[in-house]
């Protein structure tokens, strides 16, 4: 296929040097911008007569090398030669953004939309409002493991539809402010399930220690009121004589009663309540008493000063962290003995009354003219199209903000509607797959960033200079040392992993009965910051596989048997590596790659083979014959159980490859925590892989897995560049792939290495082939 | 067909109701032609996932002796999972024998859930790609959608009760395109399903905020976004303008929707029912009824005829705690034989059946021209898989319920050949909803006998 392509490629420009192409219609918008242009400035030499270096450009050819060659003179000054007239920069600027598109067959060219994440993301930066309104969108389907794959991101009449709705609310949010309540109101209500296995109760997450968190997008800055409150069930477990005789009692007199509170209160030792917003403790109170009390500490009230946005907070009893066993909050009639039964929002107190963020990005300058009104739409239209706008462009969003101005509507409404207009353009919604330097500029940010490029990006493709290697060097450098590159983490990593399943997949509590949705959050975050400090320290990437550190707070650590991590917060813990160390052996991964109810070694072996070196088994024919899970641990191991199951030859093809990595793994049960029996058997960790290397453990295994650590990197490599370029590898990528792969080995295998070098491969330039295009 | 003879029991409680609560002008649809007592068909098509335990299923049924071949009354009795179906024994019917070939193999190897999904609807053997080349048909529910546009609000309704995966992969080299959507507009372009209530409710009724003033824009706006989009497909040369292709559609259906607005009288209906909660159900069933009376409420105010609700989605990981069972709903369906995980299935089965009983109910006692809802619906219950454990995508559970506008005969079990193609049950009902097709998909015929 890829020799199919340079050869036609190659008798393309065949024809075009021997000029055996016939003249063709060029597009609109060449006639309308490009050919003027060289009318102007090129056709004194480049004309048909002329021909000065063999070259005319008075009749247009479909032959994107050619125009792509012309692009690179014009961007890079060196036409038209010094000492002739220069064009206006601007005038260069329109034409390049044509020329950089070529119009004729240069491959694949998919028009790429956004996806949710990438939506929410580009509408914060592009106006600095704090809405996720892709949040209602139907789900991104995927495609290659990822969801922001161009061919299978689809639009949709209802997607339309909330295309509509979210260009509304988002240009009216970022004209006019944030909907914001006039006065202080009771914005939300957050509650806590009920119990771990309550799937009626609100949403959010169930804490055995009695916590409760979540995010919450705070409308404008302001002032914000948190009120929590406490439910308090813990019994008295024992009574003093006088405490038992107060409470037969009828008819207690005031200084009775009095008397009894107090020495129920004595009773249960005081608990420490804190409540923090994004890390910080704005609030701790303390709570004594016991059953008697229930709900009588009232709120707890904490008031913050809050920008606009997003915000997380929690509120929990940090001294339960440190519990030997997490459910000994919890009595014996299911509910917890503490718990944070409600938190309520209100707000906002004391706005602030500075202009919005939006308002100063958008309202660039003050008079409420025409001019102005042209300014600033070109200025917002150049940003949210991440590209020079085309004078047409131009000229029908100014239109369409005069007419709003001729009904006798606003000037910002003028603006707001012509705002409107550009969110719902296709111009907005997608990317183009093409080689100019705009585009290219798009497909860096969204692969680092998930979201548009920053004006310094920007500025480097209006002034044509990103493909100079410094440059583009540079700028990656300096993404990925931005903040905003934590979307690698979250969107590439997360969807590597599968750790948006974890809400899906639980281990049954009722086989687990330590295993909250508290514990399985952390497993989540401990995953998340291992693989940002891989990134952010620009460590090995092989350190995936057996990195030995990673981050717990009290209670995981307390799950996985390691000492000395004590409280919520999380710290970084370095590693023997005997029983943790890299991905494999985290909960989040162990847990992702079990049954609710018990592990399976195929599973997991399936999911190593899949997601960490790149050779997915074949899956089974659909009827097989029965495992007998029941008596595994009672009558024999899980162990014997397969190896059974791998005496038929037809199983053993693909078993055998599968299986000894799950069982390498077998001292984790299925909520990840570290056992040296299953029911009455000792685990037997040690396998032979197919190739006959034997193992003991998950440490030995991990070390022959990281002998062979070029399965793994190309796995990486794959994954990752498909989700850079946003589409399924082709066998012509390979070679770009194993060109990545050789960088990444003599780098060290450095993170940055790794991004680096599939941000300067071939396809995600879209260079097509040697010398041909964009010499570097 | 239409004018057929409706029950008895069907015509006396259509007077009765008739007279209990008289048609309003809202319910009456702004185009039709026909007479107020002409209430239009409708159609819907239920989805679950990963076939259902059959022997709990189908009446007489064992996997080596198939019932014979013909029709028969419903028993008296059904088996387990259906018989929440029992009080309604005489306005469904129960087929047997159909099967979608295009979920098998066929060369392709593995992915029996990925291409179950993807065919059901469609009939078509969906290309086997992780995303590339999307290729399945056009569901039969878009067939009639864009037959019948403009005769309602919308030309269709999707409507789920599960968010598909997001990122890591679907079925061994599916994209998971094929098993999010049961409703495919074009072979490439499917139509998701809405899983949020609230946003249903908003779609048909409106949402609290809509400001007319803005909305004078919307055309202006429209214009310029399809200019925008016919300049990007002439720059992209032939190559790939299938999504610019789903842009325009789009924007063209947004269109035509305002100025149908514009053009007749009709007014967005009252909803009968307050909005629902902008928070997603977590309990299942709560979920389902909710989309069933959003369902109900859009066939009764008839701003769709046409309904699709996926329930839940091929290889779907939910567990339903909620009736004891924490375990993921596809890897109990591979039981491989075990008694406990069938048992386990079996309970599933039926808490989905239960819900399908919730929506027969819902129809049958809503009022609808002169009879109810139900007599001039048809709404198909089943999966694209038989014996999920043994990826079967032959004799699949099927339900055809209601009356369709009296030209079906329910109370009845029909067994049809082996390997009748599903799609000819399909082309039947586009013929009972007046909008006859050749075939849809490997269809090879008509279903007879309904």
């Amino acid at each position: 296929m890829y020799s199919e392509i340079t050869i036609h490629r190659a008798l393309i420009l065949a024809a075009v040097v021997v000029g055996l192409m016939p003249a063709q219609t060029p597009p609109p918008d060449f006639r309308q911008t490009v050919q003027p242009f060289l009318a102007k400035n090129c056709l004194t030499c480049h004309s048909d007569k002329t021909h000065t270096a063999g070259l005319s450009l008075e009749q247009y050819r479909d032959t994107p090398a050619l125009w792509a060659k012309v692009a690179e003179k014009i961007a890079s000054g060196r036409m038209p030669p010094a000492g002739t007239p220069q064009p206006p920069k601007a005038d260069v600027t329109a034409v390049l953004s044509i020329l950089e598109k070529p119009t004729g067959d240069s491959g694949r060219v998919t028009a790429h939309r956004l996806n949710r994440a990438e939506y929410n993301n580009t509408v914060r930066d592009l106006l600095g409002v704090s809405l996720h309104p892709s949040d209602q969108f139907p789900l991104d389907d995927a495609g290659y493991g990822f969801d922001n794959i161009g061919d299978v991101l689809s639009v949709s009449p209802l997607l339309m539809e909330k295309y509509v709705a979210a260009a509304k609310v988002v240009s009216r949010a970022a004209v006019y402010g944030e909907p914001v309540p006039d006065k202080p109101t009771k914005l939300t209500r957050f509650l806590g399930k009920k119990s771990q296995d309550d799937p009626t109760a609100n949403a959010l997450d169930y804490s055995y220690r009695g916590a409760l968190w979540a995010t919450y997008d705070f409308p404008a800055d302001g002032e914000y009121e948190f009120h929590m409150r406490d439910a308090n069930y813990r019994p008295r477990l024992k009574s003093t004589p006088r405490q038992a005789e107060l409470s037969r009692k009828r008819g207690l007199s005031e200084t009775e009663k009095a008397e009894l509170l107090e020495l129920n209160r004595l009773s249960d030792p005081p608990v420490r309540m804190v409540m923090t917003v994004d890390g910080k403790q704005v609030l701790t109170e303390v709570v004594e008493g016991n059953i008697d009390f229930a709900y009588a500490h009232g709120e707890s009230v904490a008031r913050v000063k809050l920008k606009a946005g997003e915000h997380s907070f929690r509120a929990s009893y940090p001294e339960y962290a440190d519990m030997a066993n997490p459910r000994d909050n919890v009595n014996l009639d299911g509910r917890r003995k503490i718990f944070i039964d409600y938190i309520d929002i209100w707000g906002p107190y004391d706005r602030g009354s500075e202009t919005p963020e939006s308002r100063k990005r958008i309202f660039i300058c003050g008079q409420k003219t025409a001019e102005c009104a042209s300014k600033i739409i070109g200025t917002l239209a150049r940003r949210a199209y991440r590209r020079p706008v085309t004078p047409q462009e131009q000229n029908e969003l100014t239109s369409l903000a005069a007419l709003v101005r001729k009904n006798g509507d606003s000037f910002d409404e003028s603006i707001r509607i012509a705002l409107q207009a550009m969110l719902m353009s296709p111009n907005f919604l997608f990317r183009e797959e093409l080689p100019g330097q705009h585009e290219l500029a798009s497909r860096l940010s969204y692969f680092l960033w998930s979201s548009m490029p920053d004006e310094e990006l920007m500025r480097a493709a209006d002034t044509g200079t990103l493909r100079k290697p410094e440059v583009f060097d540079a700028q990656v450098r300096r993404m990925m040392a931005d903040p905003k590159a934590d979307a690698l983490v979250e969107n590439f990593v997360g969807q590597w992993l599968g750790l948006r399943l974890m809400d899906r997949k639980k281990p049954d509590p009722a086989h687990f009965p330590t295993v909250d949705d508290e514990l399985l959050d952390s497993m989540r975050q401990e995953t998340t910051m291992f693989a940002r400090a891989v990134m952010r320290e620009d460590r090995s990437v092989l350190d995936f596989l057996d990195g030995r550190f990673t981050y717990l707070n009290g209670p995981l650590a307390r799950f996985y048997g390691i000492s000395g991590v004590n409280g919520e917060a999380f710290q970084r813990v370095e590693l023997d590596g005997v029983q943790r160390g890299g991905l494999m052996t985290q909960g989040a991964v162990l847990t992702l790659s079990s049954y609710a109810t018990r592990t399976s070694p195929v599973i997991r072996g399936k999911w190593v083979l899949e997601n960490l070196l790149g050779t997915p088994p074949p899956p089974p024919p659909p009827d097989v014959p029965a495992l007998e899970d029941k008596n595994i641990g009672t009558t024999a191991s899980l162990r014997e159980r397969l190896e059974q199951h791998r005496a038929n030859a037809a199983c053993a093809v693909c078993h055998k490859q599968m299986d000894p990595i799950g069982f390498g793994l077998e001292n984790y049960d299925a909520s990840g925590a570290w056992r040296d029996h299953e029911g009455k058997f000792p685990i037997d960790s040690s396998g032979i892989l197919p190739d006959g290397r034997a193992f003991r453990g998950s440490q030995e295994l991990k070390t022959l897995l990281r002998n062979q650590s070029d399965l793994f990197t190309r796995n990486l490599t794959e994954k990752m560049l498909t989700y850079a370029l946003g589409r399924g590898l082709e066998p012509y990528d390979r070679t770009a792939v194993d060109a990545i792969m050789q960088r990444l080995k003599d780098n060290g295998y450095k993170f940055s290495a790794l991004v680096a070098e599939i941000a300067n491969s071939k396809p995600f330039q879209m260079k097509k082939d040697e010398g041909e295009l964009h010499a570097r | 067909m239409p004018g057929k003879s409706l029950g008895r029991r069907t015509l006396l409680r259509g007077m009765g109701t008739a007279i209990a609560l008289p048609l309003l002008d809202s319910m009456i649809p702004a185009f039709t032609r026909a007479a107020v007592s002409k209430a239009p068909c409708r159609m819907a098509m239920l989805y679950v996932p990963n076939g259902i335990i059959m022997d709990q299923w189908m009446p007489g049924y064992s996997k080596d002796a198939m019932p014979a071949e013909g029709s028969t009354p419903l028993p008296e009795v059904f088996p387990r999972v259906s018989s929440a179906l029992t009080p309604f024994r005489n306005d469904i019917m129960m087929l047997g024998g159909l099967t979608q070939n295009g979920g098998r193999a066929l060369g392709d190897g593995p992915g029996d859930h990925g291409r179950a999904g993807a065919n059901y609807l469609t009939c078509v053997h969906p290309k086997k790609t992780n995303g590339r080349d999307l290729h399945t048909g056009i569901s039969v529910d878009q067939v009639a959608a864009k037959r019948l546009e403009g005769n309602t609000r919308f030309a269709s309704l999707e409507l789920g009760c599960e968010e598909g995966v997001q990122g890591g992969s679907c079925d061994n080299g599916y994209s998971c395109a094929y098993s999010n959507s049961i409703s495919w507009r074009t072979p490439s372009s499917p139509m998701p399903a809405e899983i949020r209530p609230r946003a249903v409710f908003e779609r048909l009724f409106g949402a609290p905020d809509d400001d007319p003033r803005a909305a004078r824009y919307q055309k202006s706006i429209l214009d310029l976004v399809s200019a925008d989009a016919q300049r990007l497909t002439s720059q992209m040369g032939s190559a790939d303008k299938r999504k610019l292709d789903e842009y325009l559609f789009s924007i063209r259906d947004l269109e035509k929707r305002i100025e149908s607005a514009e053009h007749s009288n009709a007014k967005t209906p009252k909803p009968s029912m307050a909005a629902p909660s902008s928070s997603i159900p977590t309990e299942f069933s709560e979920h389902a009824r909710i989309m069933f009376d959003l369902m109900t409420l859009a066939f009764q105010t008839d701003s769709t005829r046409v309904a699709t609700v996926l329930l839940a989605l091929e290889q779907s990981p939910r567990a339903y705690p909620e009736i004891g069972i924490p375990e993921a709903h596809h890897g109990l369906t591979h039981h491989q034989g075990d008694k406990e995980k069938i048992e386990k299935v079996t309970q599933i089965n039926c808490f989905h059946a239960k819900q399908f009983a919730y929506l027969l109910e819902k129809l049958r006692s809503t009022p609808d021209g002169d009879g109810t809802l139900l007599d001039h619906s048809m709404i198909t219950y089943g999966s694209g898989l038989s014996d999920g454990n043994a990826h079967d995508h032959a004799n699949l559970p099927t339900v055809l319920a209601g009356r369709g506008c009296g030209t079906l005969k329910p109370g009845r079990y029909v067994r049809y050949p082996k390997e009748t193609p599903m799609g000819n049950l399909f082309v039947a009902m586009l013929g009972r909803m007046g909008v006859p097709v050749e075939s849809l998909g490997d269809s090879n015929g008509v279903l007879s006998d309904l």
